[in-house]
C-alpha cells in the first residue's frame, strides 16, 4: 500500500515559509500567514483525537498561543515547520486528556481499517476488520498515535518521523510491529467471539 | 488503552465550521495575558466563543498584522506609484515588456503540470523598480499594486533593483485546464469543485532567482471581472498541502472611468481583433476543407469533343500513340487539319521528303502542333484533329456519354464545395453580426454614462502564488452513470490526466478520477462537453452527442480524437465553442 501525504514541503515550501517564520520573531502579528496557512490541519488534527468540536477550538487557541510566544526558541532543522506545531498540539492535547477535561477518542475511517488489513498482507484476516476497531482501541497511546496516523490521517512516514521526533525508518519499523500484533489481538478476538 | 471513544466513520466538519473558530485578531489580543491564561479547554465558555483578550495593544497589533490576508479597501488604488527612474528610461519604475512565451514559469511544487504539452496561460512580464513599487495594469483591465520595497531574498535580505514580475489571469475552463491548476477544493474530507469569478498567478524574479514578498508588505491586486456576485470566496493554492487555503471573502467594488468613449472603444477594438483572429481561422479552414474535396473528388477526364472534317482544309495524317493522347483513343481514322487562323499554310511542304513527322501538345488546351524535321530543318504547323462519317458519328455519341459522365462528377464536386462556403459564410457573417451587436450596445451603453464601471474583485496578498475568487460546488446532480471512456475503436482511454466535464457557461472544471468512473455525475439540462488527455492526446465528447446520455446505469462513452493541433488557449476555445 502507497500512502502519499499532502503534507509533503519541498526545500523552497520550507525556506519560503522561514521567511515568514523570521518575521514573525520580530513581531508576533506577522504570524498570520502561518496562522492562515496551519489552521485548518491543526484544528483536524486536534478534533481527530477528540469528541467536541469547541474544545477543539479552544485546544488548536493554545496551540498557536504556545507557538508564538514560543517562537523565538524556534530553530529551522531542515524539517518543515508545520512539524513544530504538531508537536506543540500533541501536547496540548494529551494535557486537556491529562487534566480530564476531554476524553481520548480515535475517530476510524473504514476505509482506513481496509488499508491497515491490506497492511497485514494476510487474506484471511479479511474477515475480521469488525474486530479491528476494538482492537484498536485496545492499542496503547503511541502505538495508537502511529496507527492513526499512518492509517487515519494518511500520513507518510516521512512526515510521522518529523512529528514524533523519530526517524522515518524507525516509523516504518513501529507501525509493522504495531500491525503484527493487531493480527495477534485480531486472532484472539475472533477466537472468543 | 482505558477511556477511550471509538467513533467509526464520524461526519466530518464542514469548513465552516473548522474556521468558526479562527480569529487571528482575537488570538493576538490574548497574547499579554497568556501567561495567566489557564488551558481554553478549562475555560467556563468556549474561548474561541468569547469576547475577552481584544486589548488595546492587541488593537495596536492589528494594525500592523501582516500575511496572506484580505484587506477590504481599494483605497489609494488608482495611484500610480511610480517613481521618476523608470527601468528603461522613462518615468515609469514598471516597464510593461509583455512576454507571451513565458510559459516557463514554474509554480513552486510540481503538481502543477499542464496536460497538453506546448499549450498553457501565458504570463504578462513587468519589471518593477524594488525601491519605488509600481501599478501594474494588464490589458484585462486589472490593477496590481505593489509597495515600495516589498521584496526579499529567500534569507529575508531586501532586494534592489529591477525585480521581475510575472502575472497571468485565468478565466474559463480552458485556461483551468491547459494550465494544469487543479479545480477542486477539499476540506474536511469532502471535495468540492470551484466555479471561479476569476484566477491569478503572480511570482517574481530578480536575475532568474524566485523573490519573496516582504512579511509586512502586501500586494493589492484588483482583478477585473463579469462577476460581480459576492457569493465568492477566496482561496489560495498551498502547493505544500497540494489543496487550497480558504482566505475569507475578497471585496468587489466598481472603477469608475471617466472617459467612457475611450473604453469603449477600447473594448470594441479587443472584440474587433478577437473577431478577426476567428474569421481567419474560418477562412483557413474553410480553404483546407475545400482542397480536401477537391482532392478526393475523382473527376475523369474531361473528354475531347470530336470535328468533323473538312475536305477543302489541308490536312495530315500523322500516327501517335493513344497512350501520350488518351483523349483521341475514342477516335478512329483521325486526320489533323491545319489550323490556318493565325497563320496561312503553305502547301509547298507537301513537296518535301520529311525525315521525321511528330505529334506536339499546343500551348492551349486541346490544340496540336505537326514538327516536320528534315536536317537542321524543322517546321511547326497548328493543327486540330477531326474524323469523317460514321467515325465521328460514333467518337460523338462517345464523347456525349463521357460528357455527362463528367458534367455530373463536376456538379457533385461543386455541390460539396458550394455547401462548405455557404456554411463559412454563414459561420463569418454570424461572428461579424456578433461583433456588430457587440460594437452597438457598448457604444450605446456608453453614450448613455458619464462614467462607466468595471468590476474589479479587490484583495491583497502577502506572498505569491496562485488565488482564485471561487464558489465551492459539489459535482452536477440529475445523472449518474457508471461510464466507461472509450475511443472510436471501443478501446479503454487510459486517462492518467482525469476526466474533464464542462457545463457551457459556467466557469467550472469537473474532474473525474478513474476510468470506468462508477459515479459520473452530469446535470442532463446542461450543455455538457467532455474531455480528457490519453497518451498525449486529447478526446472529446461534444454537447451534440453527449445531449443522448441515460440519466442511470451503466454507459460506454466514445470519445472522439481531436485531430486539430491548439498552440495557444484561444485555439481550444474556438475548438470547443468556449
Amino acid at each position: 500500500m502507497e500512502v502519499v501525504s499532502k503534507y509533503h514541503a519541498t526545500r523552497d515550501d520550507m525556506e519560503q515559509e522561514q521567511v515568514l517564520v523570521e518575521a514573525a520573531k520580530a513581531d508576533p502579528a506577522r504570524f498570520r500567514p502561518l496562522y492562515d496557512k496551519y489552521y485548518e490541519r491543526i484544528f483536524m488534527y486536534v478534533y481527530q483525537r477528540m469528541d467536541d468540536k469547541d474544545m477543539a477550538h479552544d485546544v488548536v487557541s493554545q496551540v498557536f498561543l504556545k507557538a508564538i510566544t514560543s517562537l523565538p526558541k524556534y530553530e529551522y532543522k531542515g524539517v518543515p515547520f508545520a512539524s513544530w506545531l504538531y508537536r506543540i498540539a500533541k501536547s496540548e492535547v494529551y494535557q486537556v486528556f491529562r487534566k480530564e477535561q476531554a476524553h481520548r477518542t480515535v475517530n476510524i475511517e473504514t476505509a482506513g481499517l481496509g488499508e491497515m488489513m491490506e497492511g497485514m498482507e494476510e487474506d484471511r484476516y479479511a474477515g475480521y476488520a469488525p474486530l479491528l476497531a476494538d482492537a484498536v482501541a485496545e492499542l496503547e497511546e503511541d502505538d495508537l498515535q502511529l496507527i492513526e496516523m499512518r492509517f487515519f490521517e494518511k500520513r507518510a512516514f516521512k512526515e510521522i518521523g518529523e512529528i514524533l521526533d523519530i526517524t522515518e525508518n524507525n516509523a516504518k519499523v513501529k507501525v509493522y510491529r504495531i500491525l503484527e500484533r493487531l493480527k495477534k489481538i485480531l486472532i484472539n478476538k475472533k477466537k472468543t467471539a | 488503552m482505558k477511556n477511550i471513544k471509538v467513533n467509526i466513520d464520524r461526519t466530518k466538519p464542514t469548513s465552516e465550521e473548522i474556521n468558526a473558530g479562527k480569529d487571528f485578531d482575537k488570538l493576538l489580543g490574548m497574547l499579554p495575558a497568556t501567561a495567566t491564561v489557564s488551558a481554553g479547554a478549562a475555560a467556563k465558555k468556549s474561548f474561541w466563543k468569547s469576547g475577552w483578550g481584544i486589548t488595546s495593544l492587541a488593537a495596536a497589533t492589528v494594525a500592523v498584522a501582516t500575511g496572506v490576508v484580505l484587506l477590504f479597501n481599494a483605497s489609494g488604488s488608482g495611484n500610480n506609484t511610480a517613481g521618476n527612474n523608470g527601468s528603461n528610461g522613462n518615468n515609469n519604475t514598471v516597464d510593461n515588456v509583455r512576454q507571451p512565451s513565458a510559459n516557463s514559469v514554474q509554480t513552486p511544487g510540481a503538481f502543477i503540470a499542464p496536460p497538453l504539452a506546448g499549450v498553457d496561460v501565458p504570463f504578462d512580464t513587468y519589471r518593477v523598480k524594488s525601491e519605488k513599487g509600481g501599478k501594474l495594469d494588464p490589458s484585462s483591465g486589472s490593477h496590481i499594486i505593489i509597495p515600495a520595497g516589498a521584496f526579499v531574498d529567500n534569507a529575508g535580505k531586501p532586494v534592489k533593483g529591477d525585480v521581475e514580475v510575472r502575472y497571468r489571469e485565468l478565466r474559463d475552463p480552458v485556461d483551468f485546464f491547459v494550465s494544469g491548476i487543479p479545480m477542486h477544493y477539499d476540506s474536511a474530507g469532502t471535495r468540492y469543485h470551484f466555479e471561479s469569478a476569476g484566477m491569478v498567478e503572480i511570482a517574481a524574479f530578480k536575475d532568474g532567482k524566485v523573490v519573496y514578498l516582504k512579511p509586512d508588505k502586501k500586494v493589492e491586486i484588483q482583478l477585473a471581472s463579469d462577476n460581480s456576485s459576492t457569493a465568492f470566496n477566496l482561496y489560495k493554492l498551498d502547493t505544500n498541502a497540494r489543496n487550497w487555503s480558504y482566505l475569507g471573502k475578497d471585496q468587489v467594488t466598481q472603477e469608475q472611468n471617466n472617459n467612457p468613449t475611450q473604453l469603449a472603444e477600447q473594448k470594441i477594438a479587443a472584440k474587433k481583433q478577437e473577431t478577426d483572429a476567428v474569421i481567419k481561422t474560418l477562412e483557413t479552414e474553410r480553404d483546407t476543407k475545400i482542397d480536401a474535396v477537391v482532392k478526393s473528388t475523382v473527376l475523369p477526364d474531361k473528354p475531347l469533343e470530336p470535328k468533323k472534317s473538312d475536305k477543302t482544309k489541308n490536312r495530315f495524317n500523322v500516327l501517335f500513340d493513344t497512350k501520350e493522347f488518351p483523349e483521341m483513343a475514342n477516335f478512329k481514322d483521325v486526320v489533323f487539319e491545319v489550323d490556318e487562323s493565325q497563320k496561312p499554310f503553305d502547301r509547298g511542304l507537301y513537296g518535301i521528303k520529311w525525315e521525321d513527322v511528330q505529334l506536339l501538345k499546343g500551348t492551349k488546351e486541346n490544340t496540336y502542333i505537326v514538327s516536320l524535321k528534315k536536317g537542321i530543318r524543322i517546321e511547326k504547323i497548328d493543327v486540330y484533329p477531326v474524323l469523317a462519317g460514321k467515325n465521328y458519328d460514333e467518337a460523338m455519341k462517345k464523347f456525349n456519354s463521357q460528357m455527362d459522365s463528367y458534367n455530373t462528377a463536376l456538379a457533385t464536386r461543386k455541390k460539396a464545395e458550394e455547401q462548405l462556403q455557404q456554411q463559412y459564410s454563414k459561420a463569418i457573417s454570424e461572428q461579424r453580426a456578433v461583433y456588430q451587436k457587440y460594437q452597438d450596445a457598448i457604444r450605446a451603453e456608453f453614450q448613455t454614462q458619464s462614467v462607466s464601471s468595471q468590476t474589479l474583485r479587490v484583495f491583497q496578498v502577502a506572498s505569491f502564488g496562485v488565488y482564485n475568487c471561487d464558489s465551492p460546488m459539489n459535482y452536477p446532480t440529475g445523472g449518474v452513470v457508471n461510464a466507461l471512456f472509450t475511443d472510436e475503436q471501443g478501446k479503454q482511454l487510459t486517462c492518467h490526466s482525469n476526466v474533464y466535464l464542462v457545463e457551457k457557461g459556467r466557469d467550472a472544471l469537473f474532474t473525474y478520477y478513474k476510468n470506468p468512473e462508477t459515479t459520473f455525475r452530469f446535470n442532463p439540462g446542461s450543455k455538457n462537453l467532455i474531455w480528457t488527455v490519453s497518451n498525449g492526446q486529447l478526446y472529446t465528447l461534444m454537447p451534440e452527442q453527449f445531449a443522448g446520455m441515460p440519466v442511470s446505469g451503466e454507459k460506454d462513452i466514445v470519445l472522439k480524437k481531436v485531430e486539430q493541433e491548439f498552440k495557444t488557449p484561444d485555439d481550444m476555445r474556438r475548438y470547443f465553442g468556449i
